[in-house]
């Protein structure tokens, strides 16, 4: 019975979005419904955030990883950071760091939409990085016992790391995508072309405040059914991508 | 491996968590009444619901996946099911079972969509757990120990690990706030309080926080409680799953 139940969410989302997508517009800026479903300014948004944060994941989550899996440092602060509600994030920057951010000529936009979901997601990275590294350091001993130098058995050793880092650093941009609560509040909500430092949109964030808005069996909610379908298909692209580090999470 | 750029970044990820906590504490400000039990509650409640139907149908899942031949094929399509958005799960629920059969959005929604966000998620979890300690049933078995028996010592393993797993499940679900503010849409908005009972502490200070008062004393008790309860459920979850060793003083 649990496997039905939790599988059921990815049927009941293909059965909508199948129908929603052609309802897309995939050349058009702009999205302004019931008239006009143009998602490449919003899809484009998330793509900005997406990418600044994978960014940012990837960067810090290689650090932590390899303390971590290398030295067996106490992770407990990440693992609060893994724990604090996307909520709790925005809460922080807006309000905490409001008039700082400000100071920098950072408002709602992509730039702190993206550094914030970094932020939220390195230990997504993090947790990949070090669960490989014990293997990295078997293999690392294996190249010395097989006569290799140090540099050039770390040579091989790094490029592993970088793209395992890689690897994962993709699938948090793509979990990024699919982050709504944060992102709504981060990004400031306009429908407009793409911003790093003025307000614009995702498609989570846009899914988030129109659907309750959408009459029931309009073409405005088999739209929101088509980006719905395209964040599914990304979130599960995540799954399979970064395996068993993104259970976790 | 190890460089000092690595130890840097370390250093400076470590530092974030306590960013995070001087950002909450510098943005709370003075609060304007006592705090909101209902959101307390409705955020216990939904949480509770979810941790109990993942541990009433995740953990037995896991557990018959992890000691099946077929437990490797489920492990893709509920590694995707576990990876979809949340916002994208709250959007499927409302489409399918709040317009489509005409259940009302509330809390009782809230609670159905968080036990299907936390469910895949448990299975692969719980599998892993049980998976890693299948040596210890093998070993068990091959001593001549019944099946009950070598259940019993697998479960004598897991049994931290699985509530570690549920607590960090319980975590997710108190934070969630972009499902919660799709399926209890009713108890948003429309002139009421988004403090009022009904939506939980993670949505309300979502509201707060679109609606532009996160300066308003009002964010202080949700934004206080939900950092506590995440604290704890995360404190917990990284305690009880730990590595743990045998430690064995003579």
């Amino acid at each position: 019975m649990a496997l039905p139940l939790a599988l059921a969410p990815l049927c009941l989302l293909l059965a909508w979005g199948i129908g929603g997508l052609p309802r897309l517009d995939l050349t058009a800026l702009v999205w302004a419904p019931p008239g006009a479903f143009g998602v490449l300014g919003i899809a484009g948004g998330t793509a900005l955030i997406a990418v600044i944060g994978g960014v940012v994941a990837g960067a810090f989550g290689e650090g932590v990883g390899l303390q971590v899996g290398l030295h067996g440092r106490s992770p407990f602060a990440i693992s609060l950071l893994a724990g604090a509600p996307g909520v709790l994030i925005a809460f922080a920057l807006l309000a905490g760091g409001l008039g700082f951010l400000r100071s920098l000529g950072l408002g709602p936009g992509s730039l702190l939409a993206g550094l914030g979901l970094g932020v939220a997601t390195m230990p997504l990275v993090a947790d990949g990085v070090a669960g490989q590294c014990r293997a990295w350091q078997d293999t690392y001993g294996a190249a010395l016992a097989l006569g290799l130098r140090p540099p050039a058995a770390a040579r091989a050793i790094g490029g592993a790391v970088r793209r395992a880092t890689v690897r994962l650093a993709l699938a948090a941009a793509a979990r990024i995508a699919g982050e709504a609560a944060l992102v709504s509040v981060l990004v400031g909500g306009a429908n407009g072309a793409p911003h790093l430092l003025r307000p614009s949109g995702s498609l989570a964030g846009t899914l988030l405040g129109e659907l309750p808005q959408a009459p029931p069996g309009s073409a405005w909610v088999l739209a929101l059914g088509g980006i719905a379908l395209l964040l599914g298909i990304l979130g599960g692209l995540t799954g399979l991508l970064g395996g068993d580090a993104t259970h976790g999470l | 491996m190890g460089s000092s750029r690595g130890l840097a970044r370390y250093r400076l990820a470590q530092a974030l968590p306590w960013l995070l906590a001087l950002g909450v504490l510098r943005g709370l400000g003075a609060p304007t009444g006592p705090p909101d039990l209902g959101a307390l509650l409705a955020s216990l409640l939904t949480a509770t619901t979810a941790v109990a139907a993942s541990a009433a149908l995740g953990v037995g899942a896991g557990a018959a996946l992890a000691f099946t031949r077929e437990g490797r094929r489920w492990r893709a399509p509920l590694s995707m099911a576990a990876a979809i958005p949340s916002v994208v799960l709250g959007a499927t629920v409302l489409r399918w079972l709040g317009d489509g059969l005409g259940v009302a959005p509330g809390i009782g929604l809230v609670a159905v969509g968080l036990a299907l966000l936390c469910l895949p998620q448990t299975v692969l979890l719980a599998q892993e757990s049980f998976a890693r300690r299948w040596g210890a049933a093998e070993a068990a078995l091959a001593l001549g120990a019944q099946p009950v028996q070598a259940a019993e010592a697998v479960w004598g393993f897991v049994r931290h690990e699985v509530t570690g797993i549920l607590l960090g499940v319980g975590g997710r679900a108190l934070g969630e706030a972009a499902l919660v503010a799709l399926l209890a849409q009713g108890l948003l908005g429309h002139g009421r309080s988004a403090l009022q009972a009904g939506s939980t502490l993670a949505s309300a200070l979502w509201y707060l926080e679109i609606t532009g008062r996160v300066r308003d004393g009002r964010a202080f008790w949700p934004a206080v409680l939900l950092f506590g309860l995440a604290a704890l459920a995360a404190a917990g979850a990284a305690w009880l799953t730990r590595e743990r060793r045998e430690v064995r003083p003579f």
